[in-house]
């Protein structure tokens, strides 16, 4: 059982990173508007050419499929966020071990997984819309040495592994408020 | 869970509440009340013995051993 003044530290820590967490939300929809307000220029490699084209000279509907498929990671990243305000949210009610704590960790997992499947994916899947759209004539160089990001995998899988031990910490918990 | 709790009927054999138990042991009311109602998943060996003593019984006056009506004994494996 921790102490009181554990606890206190726990909420505040909650509560400031809480703040961080509006921050970083804050500024990453605006990062996202940015990019649909920027007209950046889309840029493919193929056959060792870069074609590139900006967002504005597409059709309104092929903007918004590349508008989406570009702002795809930054939407699961808000739901990482997300998940941690609930973290956060329930650290505040003091609720530490808890089933609804390892979900969380759970879904953070499988998010980060998720973030680092679409960044795999843009570019052939960016490349295979502009084909399928005859936008571009064939599917741009894939260059297998960059497409592998583990970055965000790591950790996707390491949060899925904190997940089954917060299992067995609410679990464990919850057997030793009932031993009398 | 096949073992029972019969914390109730000792109670009745020695005419005493479950409020007074709780004082006498030092136990809250919400606790031996999740015992008597079968809830709990553990028993201290301390809080049996503070049971018997003062209840003024043996362990097996309280626990009793009773297997499903399937037969299966429910043990949960790690």
């Amino acid at each position: 059982m921790h102490s009181d003044n554990t606890s206190t530290a726990i909420k505040k820590t909650a509560f400031w990173l809480n703040l961080l967490i509006l921050g970083t939300l804050a500024l990453s929809l605006g990062e996202m508007m940015f990019t649909f307000a920027s007209d950046i220029p889309v840029t493919l490699s193929i056959n060792g050419e870069f074609w590139t084209r900006p967002i504005s000279g597409f059709e309104a509907g092929d903007r918004v499929v590349l508008v989406t498929l570009i702002s795809l990671g930054k939407l699961l990243w808000i739901g990482v966020l997300y998940q941690f305000w609930t973290l956060c949210s329930l650290y505040k009610r003091n609720q530490i071990f808890t089933v609804a704590n390892a979900r969380c960790f759970k879904h953070t997992g499988v998010i980060l997984v998720m973030i680092a499947v679409v960044e795999v994916a843009l570019v052939p899947a960016i490349g295979g819309y502009l084909m399928y759209r005859a936008i571009i004539p064939k599917m741009p160089d894939i260059k297998y040495a960059l497409l592998f990001n583990l970055d965000t995998l790591v950790p996707g899988v390491f949060f899925w592994l904190i997940a089954r031990i917060m299992e067995c910490a609410a679990a464990m918990k919850d057997e030793s408020e009932l031993t009398i | 869970m096949p073992i029972i709790v019969n914390l109730d009927v000792m109670l009745a054999k020695r005419k005493m509440r479950l409020s007074e138990l709780s004082e006498r042991i030092d136990i809250t009311l919400a606790n031996l009340s999740i015992l008597k109602t079968g809830k709990a998943k553990a028993i201290r060996f301390s809080t049996l013995e503070k049971l018997c003593e003062v209840l003024e019984c043996q362990p097996a006056d309280i626990l009793e051993y009773k297997p499903d009506a399937d037969g299966n004994e429910d043990i949960e494996s790690d």
